[in-house]
């Protein structure tokens, strides 16, 4: 059942078609001039009732065959007609009541239904944050979980770094202790190497000393066999009887068989040193210089002895000398004598008979200097002459002069450096290959012009240009070929220019075995070296001395009138 | 006079002697080139695939093939003469610690003995790394390296050689599969 939107059309609805029909009666008719008049109007009423239109249709007072109202005034109700519209209002009324009750449940029912939709949404969406929350924890457990993981493995890497640095600490503690040991060690060897040294110096010094003290008592013993000498030789001069002195004083004795016997054959001439406290020398023959020193004790001749404690030679008594002749008294060869450690003599090379005798004359050659046992005895150093000076120092300067003259002459006799150590030059003419250890290579075409294009700009000369086509193809291995030069007929070398860029062989390409490369070569040279050019090609300029280089004699160029001008092209590869 | 006090006294001098001699002899091996760089004369292989021992690391050749991919700076590609051809050789290597193979050569050995060097002047043109034997990332341990060779084209490769002038004359030869 629609429902009325307005109270009027409801009020037709609820049978208030009466009004409205006779409301509606009211209607327009057309009267017959074509003008329009209400059915109501008195007009009409009076056209109706001559026949000259029809008459309105009466309204049919009930169809239910009620009987018809009264009628009333205009706008005017009956009391009942207020009851009864009273009581349709309120029917009307309570229907809208229920409608808006029913309306109003409907309403609920779908708000209710709304809301459990929204709720039943609700849940779903708080389930499925739930989920999600879930999830996302869940993830962050597993992360956490990850993380403790890494962490659990970067702590074991750590704890094994740690015990790999603890382990390289503890050896590095071991070897420290064994280096500060080590060096313990050394400074206590360098603690006795010093002490020793110190104990070798004060050795050095107390040697020096008791050398010394020798020395001394050495030259007061000559200084006194000089005075015994001199007194002797007075004794000799007063006289001529033969006879023997004995020295006295200081326990030291001297016997003279034969003081101023000069036969060469006596051999009972000496000085002997007593068996007293002195000390004992000999001489055979004093003025005859065939003298000798014996210390070997008992000789019968002379004798060393050790007995006295003042005897100056007792700290040396093992090493006796012995001085005489080899072919008897009156030789020219005389000899020393150096005891070996059981006592033997043993001859040393002899000495100039002359110098010895004629020092002898001078001073007996006692030692100055006796040494220990373990040391051997230096003979005193005679004082040479200013001449004997002269002459050694010219012996020197000339063998140090010869010496530079043998070397001098050696090395102008061997084989000059440069010619030795020249390059290896494998020669070819143009048009043939010439090969190398490192690369082969050939010299395709030559020819001299005036202008050289290159990159696009023309490049003058106030000399020539040569422009050499070449073929280069490495052997064995990559290579360069660096050095690049030409020679011409008076010696003269020429590299190639660096005015303008060399396409092929501008010492940075390598070139690789088997790939042959073409390309050409440009050089600037005066004028007047196209005649007899030779091309050198070698692999590194720095290293010519005994490398392979290709030499390449080139013809006779010159500038033709028609190739005044040559454009320099890449270097490709040729079969 | 005998010669143990010869020595005695010149005990000395004779120590200094020898230095001086070894400082001649010395100089003499340096003039002979003696101490010259030696060239490579030793090699080191394995089978083809197999991982060398050399210099304290591990290398193998995984491939060695030609190639055509060759493209200059502005990726164009890069055409070859038909007389040449252009090879790819991958290495691969392991080694704890890259500076032990600081400053290797490679080389790639064709039958016939020939050896080819890295960027050759006919590859100019193409964009290609510096061939080495480290990686860009020195922390790694295992890695791999592309070279590029030319070669003629009838040439065959047999192997690549990698030499480090500290390990000569040794050197590593990786034979092809």
């Amino acid at each position: 059942m629609s429902s009325s939107k307005n109270r009027y059309d409801r009020l037709k609805n609820l049978g208030g078609g009466e009004k409205e029909a006779e409301i509606l009666s009211d209607e327009w008719i057309q009267a017959p001039d074509g003008s329009w008049i209400r059915s109501s109007d008195k007009a009409a009423k009076k056209l109706a009732r001559k026949g000259k239109i029809a008459a309105p249709a009466e309204p049919e007072s009930a169809e239910n065959g009620e009987a018809p109202e009264p009628r009333r005034w205009f706008s005017r109700k009956s009391s009942a007609e207020k009851k009864r519209e009273e009581e349709e209002l309120r029917q009307l009324e309570a229907e809208r009541k229920e409608r808006l009750d029913k309306q109003q449940a409907e309403e609920f029912e779908r708000h209710a239904e709304r809301e459990r939709k929204r709720k039943a949404e609700l849940e779903r969406e708080i389930e499925q944050e739930r989920l999600a929350k879930l999830e996302k924890e869940s993830a962050a457990e597993r992360e956490r979980q990850a993380e403790l993981e890494r962490e659990r493995q970067r702590k074991a890497d750590l704890e094994f770094m740690a015990e790999v640095e603890r382990t390289r600490a503890r050896e590095i503690e071991e070897e420290f202790e064994r280096e500060r040991a080590r060096v313990a060690e050394l400074q206590r060897e360098v603690e006795q190497e010093r002490q020793r040294q110190a104990e070798l110096a004060r050795k050095a010094e107390e040697e020096r000393a008791r050398q010394s003290e020798l020395a001394r008592e050495a030259e007061r013993e000559r200084q006194r066999l000089a005075e015994l000498e001199r007194e002797a030789e007075l004794n000799r001069t007063s006289s001529k009887d033969s006879g023997y002195f004995r020295g006295s004083g200081s326990g030291t004795s001297f016997d003279e068989a034969t003081i101023g016997n000069n036969s060469p054959t006596s051999s009972g001439g000496f000085w002997g040193a007593g068996t007293g406290s002195g000390t004992g020398f000999a001489d055979d023959t004093i003025s005859s210089g065939s003298s000798y020193w014996d210390s070997a004790s008992g000789s019968g001749s002379a004798s060393w002895d050790s007995g006295a404690a003042s005897d100056p030679w007792a700290a040396s008594k093992d090493d006796s000398w012995d001085s005489g002749t080899a072919e008897g008294a009156g030789s020219e060869g005389t000899y020393w004598r150096a005891p070996d450690a059981d006592g033997t003599l043993t001859d040393l090379p002899p000495a100039d008979t002359k110098k010895k005798r004629k020092s002898k004359a001078k001073t007996s050659p006692a030692p100055s200097a006796p040494a220990g046992p373990s040391m051997a005895f230096i003979p005193p150093r005679r004082k040479r002459s200013a001449g004997e000076r002269i002459v050694s120092g010219a012996i020197a300067t000339g063998l140090v002069l010869a010496t530079l003259a043998i070397g001098g002459g050696l090395r102008w006799l061997g084989p000059d450096p440069e010619r030795v150590q020249r390059p290896f030059v494998t020669s070819g003419e143009q048009g043939e290959t010439v090969s190398l250890r490192k690369f082969a290579i050939t010299v395709q075409t030559a020819k001299a012009v005036s202008t050289v294009q290159s990159g696009g700009s023309a490049h003058d000369s106030q000399g020539v240009w040569v422009v050499l086509r070449v073929r280069v193809v490495a052997s064995n291995e990559p290579g360069t070929v660096s050095y690049v030069a030409l020679r011409d007929h008076s010696g003269r070398t020429f590299l190639a220019t660096d005015r303008l860029g060399q396409p092929l062989l501008d010492g940075k390409r390598t070139f690789q075995p088997g790939i042959p490369l073409e390309g050409e070569v440009v050089f600037e040279v005066p004028k007047d070296a196209l005649g007899g050019l030779t091309a050198l090609f070698a692999p590194d300029p720095a290293l010519l001395s005994m490398e392979a280089m290709a030499s390449v004699d080139l013809p006779a160029l010159s500038v033709l009138a028609d190739q005044s001008s040559a454009t320099l092209g890449a270097a490709e590869v040729r079969p | 006079m005998n010669q143990t006090n010869f020595f005695k006294r010149n005990l000395w001098g004779l120590v200094a002697l020898l230095p001086v001699t070894a400082a001649f002899g010395i100089v003499a091996l340096d003039r002979t080139g003696y101490f010259d760089v030696r060239s490579p004369g030793q090699a080191v292989t394995a089978e083809p695939t197999q991982w060398v021992a050399y210099s304290d690391a591990k290398l193998r050749l995984l491939n060695l093939v030609t190639t055509a991919d060759l493209y200059d700076g502005e990726a164009k590609p890069v055409k070859l003469p038909d007389q040449v051809r252009a090879w790819r050789a991958v290495i691969e290597i392991q080694v704890s610690d890259q500076r032990s193979l600081d400053g290797c050569q490679l080389s790639l050995e064709d039958s016939a003995g020939r050896v080819f060097g890295t960027q050759p002047s006919e590859l100019s043109a193409v964009r290609m790394p510096p061939p080495t034997c480290t990686a860009e990332d020195k922390g790694l341990n295992t890695y791999q390296v592309t070279v590029l060779f030319v070669t003629p084209a009838e040439a065959k490769p047999v192997a690549v050689r990698v030499m480090r002038p500290a390990a000569l004359p040794a050197y590593a030869r990786l034979p092809a599969a």
